[in-house]
């Protein structure tokens, strides 16, 4: 019995071994040229300049430079590529992207570690420039503060049946939210209070971009500059940035399918969640925590016409994204935890005419990311022009409806993106 | 339990390495006809693209990635044709296999006399190929080729099978050659005669026919026509006594149609893939399609 328990033992191990040596074969290079031994290197300039009549007559803060996003990806070893994506900005670098992939682990397993635009709703692994329109879709800044670039890990499974179904699992640092877009807002004025953020970037010479300033070589947010000041925002709960306990860390995924109607139409659909435990710490009562739950679902509906596909193609999107948080209420003699529930859906079309030319138009109708949950509603319209596939102009004009523009607020980008060198998004429809 | 955890182990490792079909993906239809003729009931081979897309930017939909999955051998034109979308597809399909550069990944260009091979290579030259023009699907020219390509591939992946796979191939670079010999002779009309394209993927189809192309109406290589362009090669056309316009089947016909009526020439839409039309089901009948439509149109004149 013994010797038929270690004969049965040592087959388990070595058909296990067998099992992996089959599955994991490693890369054989196969092209050589001298400069094999660099990565693959792409550079992208994002050049923005709007209007905006915030404060009655229409203004223009003259050119922004969102960014310019230096690529490098390379494989590392028979088992892995590595990506970095820095975007520079004429106040300083920011990491966007560093992660590490091991595309074909055994099992139809992927794992991707590292800093990465997490696996999570329709737009959140788009690089701002890939998107089809020139705004961020609002829904993001509102619920998560900007687009999910994250710290940590996803375990991605192609399910292994004939129909497509990938199953993704991820375990994040937190959650947090990083946009290079911003809403226009009439100038801001000083209160009893204190300063308003603005105003302390303004005093210490920090240039703002998106939701965050640059200052000296770092990246402050609303709350740094607060503490930076010496000044303290409010006693509302603060973000989970310290020394955590794993259960305090976020845990999310994403199951995504698709359903195809012959060659020419196909339905993508998608749902995610983010949950994180311990997403704010009371400033009142020492230990308390906060969680937050973010899921949404999208539709992605295409019309790809086979005999013209590299001119004509369509597709119509939604996506709904929900935030469950919690907050401290304060009553009469004390305080005690509640939560709130926010919802928004961004809606979009675009149509491509011919090789050059795009035309489209989205629309986000959220609730706010507060307790008044008022209604905010931007509504654009866009045009893209295609000078080749490695550079557009693109024109959009959009409205904003939101509680403190009291009469709504118009608004027109003009875009030029252009890439040079190696660039990819691997697969991205 | 572990008696169970035993037998799935030893059901599993006997799956892994049974000898079933070779499980092929071509990316384009030409490809996946020659291996379905070449792997007989041997190879069971599933085709990505239709024929009828562009095949430099065939829309990737996701029911590529479980086909890929399970794919022994991935049979691409190579010479970077498929680069903007197959690449990135075969590194999500969780297949270390057909990844590209590893030994799944087919190249069928091995052996074709390859043509343009840009001795500048900048993107101001336009969307180039380094590697050189990969349509020489399209050149009957290159059809053995392609086969014998084909066929060491599928010997690679199934060695038991080498009488059966070389038998094949053989009839059918047989079948290649006698197309080719009535081609030639059926074309003589086709010599010479100076023609307009629409985008560098005619090269191999002229050689073979000995057609004289004298200007492209993208200026360059997958960059869209501007005004001034349009005048230059129009006068070019004219001077040049231009006799055929010629697109795909994936390009818009609205500019070829009105350079034709200014310079009073037909238009003629070839195939640039199997599967392009409804009755192009086989590589040789891509030939024998664009051979008659050439014809075809030359007799408007």
């Amino acid at each position: 019995m013994a010797i038929c328990r270690a004969i049965q033992s040592v087959w388990s191990g070595f058909c296990i071994v067998l099992l992996l040596t089959a599955l994991i074969i490693p890369i054989q290079a196969a092209k050589v040229s001298p400069t094999w031994q660099n990565p693959d290197i792409g550079l992208t300039v994002d050049l923005t300049t709007d209007m905006h009549d915030a404060d009655g007559a229409w203004k223009s803060p003259g050119i922004t430079l969102r960014g310019v996003e230096l690529i490098m990806s390379a494989n590392i070893d028979p088992y892995a590529s590595l990506t970095g994506n820095v975007l520079v900005t004429p106040n300083g670098a920011e990491l966007h992207e560093a992660f590490a992939l091991f595309p074909t682990l055994p099992l139809n397993l992927k794992l991707k570690g590292g800093l990465m635009l997490a696996n999570f709703g329709r737009w959140n692994r788009f690089h701002t420039h890939a998107m089809p329109f020139t705004s961020e879709p609002r829904i993001y800044m509102e619920y998560a503060g900007g687009m999910l670039a994250l710290k940590g890990l996803e375990l991605s499974w192609l399910v292994p049946v004939s129909h497509f179904i990938e199953l993704t699992l991820s375990a994040y640092d937190r959650i947090s939210g990083h946009t290079h877009d911003s809403d226009p807002s009439p100038s801001q004025s000083h209160n009893s209070s204190g300063r308003t953020a603005d105003e302390i970037a303004e005093s210490i010479g920090a240039e703002k971009h998106g939701n965050h300033w640059h200052y000296q070589g770092k990246i402050l947010y609303e709350e740094d500059l607060y503490a930076l000041a010496g000044q303290q925002s409010s006693l509302e709960p603060v973000k989970n940035t310290g020394l955590r306990r794993p259960e305090e860390f976020a845990y999310g995924g994403r199951l995504t399918t698709t359903l195809e109607l012959g060659s020419n139409v196909s339905v993508d659909f998608g749902g995610s969640m983010l949950y994180q435990h311990a997403y704010k710490l009371s400033q009142r009562i020492p230990g308390e925590t906060y969680n937050k739950l973010l899921w949404g679902a999208d539709i992605v509906f295409f019309w790809h016409p086979l005999l013209a596909n590299n001119y004509r193609n369509l597709q119509v999107g939604a996506e709904l994204l929900s935030s469950y948080e919690g907050f401290e209420r304060k009553v009469v003699g004390g305080l005690y935890q509640d939560k709130y529930s926010r919802t928004g859906v961004h809606v979009y079309g675009n149509y491509k005419h011919s090789k050059q030319w795009q035309v489209g138009a989205f629309s986000s109708i959220f609730q706010s990311n507060d307790y008044a949950k008022q209604q905010k509603i931007h509504t654009g319209a866009f045009c893209t022009f295609a000078i080749t596939h490695y550079q557009y102009l693109r024109l959009e004009y959009s409205r904003y409806e939101y509680p403190d523009l009291l009469d709504g607020v118009n608004r027109v980008t003009l875009q030029y993106d252009a890439t040079i060198g190696y660039h990819t998004h691997g697969r991205q429809r | 339990m572990s008696k169970i955890l035993f037998i799935i182990q030893v059901v599993l490792c006997v799956s892994a390495f049974a000898g079933g079909k070779i499980n092929v993906v071509a990316s384009i239809p030409d490809l996946g006809d020659m291996a379905m003729r070449i792997g007989g009931d041997k190879a069971k081979v599933i085709v990505l693209a239709t024929g009828r897309e562009d095949l430099h930017a065939v829309p990737v939909r996701p029911s590529f990635l479980p086909i890929l999955n399970r794919a022994d051998l991935l049979l691409t034109l190579g010479l970077d044709a498929e680069h903007s979308w197959l690449p990135a597809l075969a590194a999500e399909a969780r297949n270390a296999k057909i990844m590209e550069g590893r030994p799944g990944w087919i190249e069928v260009s091995e052996g074709i006399h390859v043509h343009d091979i840009p001795e500048i290579l900048d993107r101001s030259e336009g969307e180039q190929h380094p590697e050189g023009n990969p349509h020489y699907n399209i050149g009957p020219q290159c059809g053995t080729s392609m086969a014998n390509n084909i066929y060491k591939a599928l010997l690679s992946a199934a060695p038991e099978h080498k009488d059966f796979l070389r038998a094949n191939r053989d009839q059918y670079v047989r079948s290649v050659d006698t197309v080719i010999t009535s081609l030639k002779q059926q074309s003589s009309a086709l010599k010479g005669i100076p023609i307009i394209g629409y985008h560098e993927d005619l090269v191999y189809l002229c050689e073979f026919y000995g057609i004289k192309v004298i200007g492209y109406i993208e200026p360059k290589a997958g960059v869209s026509p501007t005004a001034g362009h349009l005048r230059e090669i129009e006068s070019l056309g004219r001077e040049q006594g231009v006799k055929l316009i010629i697109h795909n089947q994936t390009q818009s016909p609205r500019i070829p149609e009105k350079l034709g009526k200014s310079l009073n020439c037909p238009i003629v839409e070839i195939a640039n893939t199997v599967g392009a039309k409804k009755e192009i089901t086989t590589w040789l009948e891509l030939q024998l399609y664009n051979n008659r439509v050439l014809l075809e149109a030359l007799k408007k004149l």
